[in-house]
């Protein structure tokens, strides 16, 4: 059922204009390009984008799949029962001003809950950016543009950090199988997304923005049953910010563990800013988990000893190499041919399940041949990350070529341990 | 409310707990046969469906070593009000820990498990879990715990079976897990060589 909200074949747009700098127009043109047969309501304007307005959702002849909700607050109420009436399969409500701005709001949103629960419609918010699957050309959402497409499906409980993500996604390596603003989350909650994205075949890995849920034990058995990779980025971790995310209370700072240890049972993978939860999450786009021990070559010592000594603070082993010290320091003279003889001693070991390349840049560096040489490493099926260090021109069309063939690349060695940890897990239960 | 010593008991009988070795007395005559039945040095402690912090008001007295000592203390505990009787019980040696289960409000029926004494006061020791778990999931959790150390022999103590505390955590599980209980205290579970023991219970429903 919540098919029709997230794969729509017509989409009515409540509050749909063509007013400069409004979240109604964000939404329909956001929506024009998807080739969904659509259709405007706006009570007060004859015609939008050259296509005839309903005065009412009620007086459209054909079945609408999915309704978005983008009037002010007070008017939500009334276009809810119109939706009802229409007997729509989905709604998105967009339209903000309920349980985040206090009692009053609150009421408004029990309101139209009971509504859309009685008459058994799905709803997305509301307070909700919308939802986005870019593989689909499908953008539901007033979103400032249109992000990458790829295998990450990002569930955030925050519009702001949605905008942010793709603010600047077309300059980024990875993207987007699904974009979910889950807003006040009255109707369907992250568990319903995970159950439904998690039977979608072009996300590869599932990333989530959490400040605080309702259900827990209900994302717990979504998260268990998921066979996608999930990493969390939860808010409202001390007892202050919990105040700030919600007015509970009693044994506030105990939540946030009883929270982080039941997700980690359940088999997430838990991270601890925006940037790790994109740069793990690229890495499991990327790459394929492979349990077991890290292998790592390096024409820079300091840079070799550093992520060796992160791998083994974070928990992970570095494999036992025959014959070969790990880290594999090949020195700042090692040409291309070098690190080829290098990496194919490492990968091909049988104790090592994972290949981390690390690369200064030196004087003879053969930037453009090094980073050929690492994909084709790719044959040997077993995950490689790689950490490019310096900032020069050379580095970063390197670091651009590698990123095109999917390894992903880090500019520090410790940007670089979330996604090795990620990698070398078993996230199949 | 407190459940009574005997609903307690009955409830950990039904999956496989026990407490360690123990018996009710609502008479002097009767404190002093469990007591020389179970054997010196004993711990006494009251049973109240009232009271839940009974060191607070002097409920528990951990080393009473002979039979004057079990009289003179019989009629001390007595003197607390609300009370069903004094529970006799042996007093046993070896690492302390907690193991604590509840109905949380998101998540629903949790366990936790944590290094007992001044360790979980001070450092906050402990590991928390989904009930209900299984026995590697109970592993895990007691890999979790700083206190593990001590039972891998640290600094002279023996190794203690981990699989004592483990097959308590899973049946701890199944209690908050099946039964219609809000929250169980077990503090302590005593471990050593001859396994573990449930020193104390506390099931609110």
């Amino acid at each position: 059922m919540i098919d029709k909200i997230f794969n729509p074949s017509s989409v009515a747009i409540i509050g749909a204009t063509e007013r400069e700098n409004s979240v109604g127009r964000s939404i329909v043109e956001n929506l024009l390009v998807s080739g969904i047969d659509l259709f405007f309501v706006n009570s007060r304007i004859k015609v939008i984008f050259d296509k005839e307005t309903y005065s009412n959702i009620t007086e459209i002849k054909e079945n609408i799949d999915l309704a978005v909700v983008v009037v002010p607050k007070i008017a939500v109420s009334k276009v809810i029962d119109d939706c009802v009436e229409k007997k729509v399969g989905g709604v998105v409500i967009i339209s903000s001003g309920f349980a985040e701005e206090g009692e009053q709001g609150k009421a408004l949103q029990k309101e139209i809950k009971e509504k859309l629960d009685n008459a058994e419609i799905p709803f997305v918010g509301p307070n909700s950016l919308g939802i986005l699957r870019p593989p689909l050309d499908f953008n539901v959402s007033f979103s400032p543009g249109n992000p990458n497409k790829g295998g990450i499906a990002f569930i955030s409980q925050s519009g702001g950090l949605i905008d942010a993500l793709i603010d600047g996604s077309e300059t980024s390596s990875y993207g987007f199988s699904f974009i979910v603003s889950v807003g006040n989350a009255a109707g369907l909650d992250i568990a319903d997304y995970i159950n439904f994205i998690n039977q979608d075949e072009n996300t590869k890995v599932i990333a989530l923005y959490i400040e605080g849920v309702k259900d827990g034990r209900k994302l717990f058995e979504a998260v268990k049953s998921s066979d996608k990779p999930i990493i969390i980025l939860k808010a409202g971790r001390t007892p202050k910010t919990i105040e700030a995310v919600s007015s509970h209370t009693g044994s506030l700072a105990g939540e946030y563990r009883i929270f982080s240890a039941a997700l980690k049972q359940a088999g997430a993978f838990e991270v601890d800013s925006f940037e790790e939860l994109f740069d793990t999450a690229k890495a499991l786009d990327f790459q394929n988990t492979n349990k077991g021990d890290v292998g790592i070559v390096t024409n820079g010592g300091g840079a070799g000893v550093l992520i060796a000594d992160l791998i083994y603070e974070s928990g992970l082993s570095l494999a036992k190499l025959e014959g070969i010290k790990n880290p594999y320091d090949i020195l700042g003279d090692a040409s291309c041919k070098k690190y080829k003889h290098a990496c194919e001693a490492v990968i091909k070991q049988k104790e090592v399940s994972q290949l981390v390349v690390i690369q200064t840049p030196q004087a003879v560096t053969e930037f453009s041949k090094n980073v050929e040489m690492i994909t084709e490493l790719q044959k040997y099926n077993k995950p490689i990350v790689t950490v490019l260090m310096g900032f020069g021109k050379e580095t970063k069309s390197a670091i651009n070529y590698l990123e095109k063939s999917k390894i992903p690349s880090y500019s520090d060695p410790r940007r670089a341990i979330k996604p090795i940890l990620a990698l070398s897990r078993d996230f199949k239960k | 409310m407190i459940l009574s010593y005997n609903e307690q008991e009955a409830i950990l009988g039904k999956y496989n707990l026990q407490t360690a070795f123990s018996g009710l007395a609502t008479t002097e005559e009767k404190a002093v046969i469990l007591a020389e039945k179970i054997g010196y040095p004993v711990v006494m402690k009251i049973s109240s469906q009232k009271h839940l912090h009974r060191t607070e008001i002097e409920g528990v007295f951990l080393d009473v070593e002979n039979k004057e000592d079990v009289l003179n203390t019989f009629s001390r505990l007595t003197e607390i009000e609300d009370i069903d009787g004094v529970i006799i019980q042996k007093k046993i040696k070896g690492l302390e820990f907690i193991i604590g289960a509840k109905i949380d409000a998101s998540f629903g029926p949790v366990i936790m498990f944590g290094s007992g004494g001044v360790m979980v006061e001070l450092f906050n020791d402990v590991a928390f879990r989904v009930a209900p778990i299984n026995k590697n999931e109970a592993l895990d959790m007691i890999e979790e715990i700083k206190g593990k150390k001590l039972l891998e022999g640290f600094r002279g103590f023996p190794e203690m079976n981990k699989n004592y505390l483990a097959d308590i955590l899973v049946n701890v599980s199944s209690i908050i897990y099946n039964e219609n209980i809000k929250e169980v205290d077990f503090n302590p579970v005593i471990v050593n060589e001859e396994g573990g023991f449930i020193c104390d219970v506390k099931m609110l429903i």
